[in-house]
C-alpha cells in the first residue's frame, strides 16, 4: 500500500490540511470497503463499518507516525478493529429469536439448492468461510486490501516471515477445501 | 503463534521458494492479474470484482473544516427529487393559505375563509347607515370585543351604524365594542359608516376599523348648543342633545353625548383618547 499518490498527500493529511486529508480518504475508502465487505455478511454492514473506519481515520491520522506503521497498515489496523467490534456486537444481538426458529431447515436454501447452484463464486466464499479466522484475515488483507506481508504483519502484530508462512498455509488449505467442494 | 499451532497437520517443510511463490501469487490476485488457468486465482479475482461493483463511491470530505462537503452525504437523485417535490407542495399550500386569508366577501374563497378564520371578515365592509333623529340615552355598558379586532359599531334604533355586514353582532344597544386602529376622515358628521344628524366636519384621523383615535374638529349641531370641549372618556353609546363644536380626540370606550358636545365622540370600546381638542362638551358631553 505504498501508493505514491498516498505518499504525496500523507504529510499534509497528518498535519491537518483538509484537502490532503480528503484525498487520502478518497484513495483509501474503496479498499476499506472491499476489506470490510470481505469480512462482513452484507453490503449494508460493510457500508456502516466503512463509514466508522473513515471517521476514525480522520481523527487518528494526525497521530500517525511513519516510523511505527505504514499508512496502509495504520488504516487497515483501524478497519480490522472495527470489523472485530462489529462481530463482537453481532454476537450480542442475535437476529433470529429462539421462539421463531423453524423446527426444520428452510427448504429454499437447503443443500440441494446450494448444490444446484453453479456459481463458483458462491462455493469459493463458502470455502473461505471454512478457513480459520486468522488465515482468512491474512488472505483478505493480502488480497482485498492489497497489503504486503510486512504491512499485514504490522496490522496483526506478526513478523513478515510469520505472515508469509501463514499465508502459504492458508492458501494450501484453501486449495484443499476447494478441491473437496468440487468433488461430489 | 496460534496459526502454527492450529495447523499441525500441514506440511511444515516449507521452503523459501514455495513461500515466495505464494507471495507472488497473492500479489497477482490483489492486482487482478491472476493466472487464467488457475481457477482459484480467477475465482478470487472475480470475487473482488463483485465487491467493487457493490461499492458506491460517496463524496468524501471533512466535517469540521467545512471546506469540502462532508463524508457520508448522499447525493442521490431520489433525495433531490423528494426535496423538490416537498418545496413545490409547500409553495402551493402557502399560496392557497394566502388566498383564503385574503378572501373578502364575494370571493369564492370566502366560505373557506369563514370556516377557517371565523365568521367575521377582518376587514369589514362599511355600510353606510343613517343615524338620524334623536339618540336616546342608554345605560353605558362595556363589553369587550370578542371579535378579535373586528369591531362593529352599532347604535340602537335609527342611530344604528353598521360597519360590517356581518350578522354576528353580540352587542347590546348603546355600546360599541371596538378595537384599535387608525384612520382619518373629513366630512360632515362622522366619517365612514357612522352618520348622524350633526352638521359639521370632522377632520383628523379616525380609523374605520372601529378603533383607534379620531381627531379633528367638527361641528355638530344637534340641539342648538354650541360649544367646544375637550375630550372626555366615557362609555355608552347614546347621545342626547345637539352640539356644535369642534374638537378632536381619540377615544376609548364608548361615550354618550348629552346635550351639545363637540369634539370627539367616543363610540367605541377599547380605544383611548389622546390629543388636543377644543370644544364645549356641553352637558353630559362625554362620560
Amino acid at each position: 500500500m505504498s501508493d505514491p499518490t498516498v505518499t504525496r498527500w500523507l504529510p499534509g493529511a497528518t498535519s491537518g490540511d483538509p484537502d490532503a486529508l480528503n484525498e487520502v480518504i478518497r484513495l483509501f475508502r474503496p479498499g476499506i470497503y472491499r476489506y470490510c465487505r470481505s469480512r462482513l455478511p452484507d453490503h449494508e454492514s460493510a457500508e456502516d463499518v466503512t463509514q466508522e473506519v473513515t471517521m476514525a481515520m480522520i481523527e487518528a491520522l494526525p497521530r500517525h507516525r511513519a516510523d511505527d506503521h505504514t499508512v496502509g497498515a495504520f488504516v487497515y489496523g483501524i478497519a480490522s478493529n472495527k470489523v472485530a467490534m462489529w462481530h463482537r456486537a453481532s454476537y450480542r444481538r442475535p437476529e433470529v429469536p429462539i421462539e421463531t426458529t423453524p423446527d426444520r431447515e428452510d427448504p429454499e436454501v437447503g443443500p440441494a439448492e446450494i448444490a444446484e447452484s453453479n456459481d463458483g463464486l458462491a462455493r469459493l466464499l463458502e470455502t473461505m468461510d471454512q478457513l480459520p479466522d486468522r488465515f482468512r484475515e491474512i488472505l483478505v488483507l493480502r488480497v482485498s486490501a492489497g497489503l504486503s506481508a510486512e504491512e499485514v504483519g504490522q496490522v496483526l502484530g506478526m513478523t513478515a516471515g510469520a505472515v508469509r508462512i501463514a499465508q502459504h498455509r492458508a492458501l494450501v488449505r484453501l486449495r484443499e477445501l476447494s478441491a473437496a467442494e468440487v468433488r461430489p | 503463534m496460534s496459526i502454527l499451532d492450529d495447523n499441525d497437520d500441514l506440511d511444515l517443510d516449507l521452503d523459501l521458494a514455495a513461500l515466495a511463490e505464494t507471495d507472488a501469487w497473492l500479489d497477482q490476485v490483489a492486482r487482478r492479474t491472476p493466472d487464467a488457468h488457475d481457477p482459484l486465482a480467477t475465482g478470487l479475482a472475480s470475487w473482488l470484482d463483485g465487491i467493487d461493483d457493490e461499492y458506491v463511491p460517496e463524496s468524501v470530505a471533512l466535517p469540521p473544516t467545512g471546506i469540502t462537503p462532508p463524508v457520508g452525504i448522499r447525493s442521490g437523485r431520489r433525495y433531490r427529487g423528494r426535496a423538490l417535490a416537498a418545496v413545490a407542495v409547500l409553495g402551493a399550500a402557502s399560496l392557497a393559505g394566502v388566498g383564503v386569508a385574503a378572501a373578502a366577501p364575494g370571493s369564492p374563497l370566502y366560505p373557506v375563509h369563514r370556516v377557517v378564520f371565523g365568521k367575521v371578515h377582518p376587514d369589514p365592509v362599511p355600510t353606510p347607515a343613517k343615524t338620524t333623529g334623536h339618540l336616546s340615552p342608554t345605560p353605558p355598558s362595556h363589553k369587550p370585543s370578542s371579535l378579535g379586532g373586528a369591531a362593529v359599531a352599532a347604535l340602537p334604533g335609527p342611530h344604528q351604524a353598521v360597519t360590517t355586514p356581518s350578522t354576528e353582532d353580540h352587542r347590546t344597544p348603546g355600546h360599541q365594542p371596538g378595537s384599535r386602529g387608525a384612520g382619518s376622515s373629513s366630512g360632515p358628521g362622522r366619517e365612514g359608516s357612522d352618520r348622524d344628524d350633526r352638521h359639521g366636519t370632522d377632520s383628523g384621523a379616525r380609523e374605520d376599523t372601529n378603533s383607534g383615535h379620531r381627531s379633528g374638529s367638527g361641528n355638530a349641531q344637534q340641539s342648538g348648543k354650541q360649544g367646544s370641549g375637550s375630550n372626555g372618556h366615557g362609555s355608552g353609546g347614546s347621545r342626547d342633545g345637539s352640539g356644535d363644536g369642534s374638537g378632536s380626540g381619540e377615544g376609548s370606550g364608548s361615550g354618550h353625548d348629552h346635550g351639545s358636545g363637540s369634539g370627539s365622540r367616543q363610540d367605541r370600546v377599547s380605544t383611548s383618547d389622546h390629543g388636543p381638542g377644543t370644544g364645549d362638551p356641553g352637558p353630559g358631553a362625554e362620560d
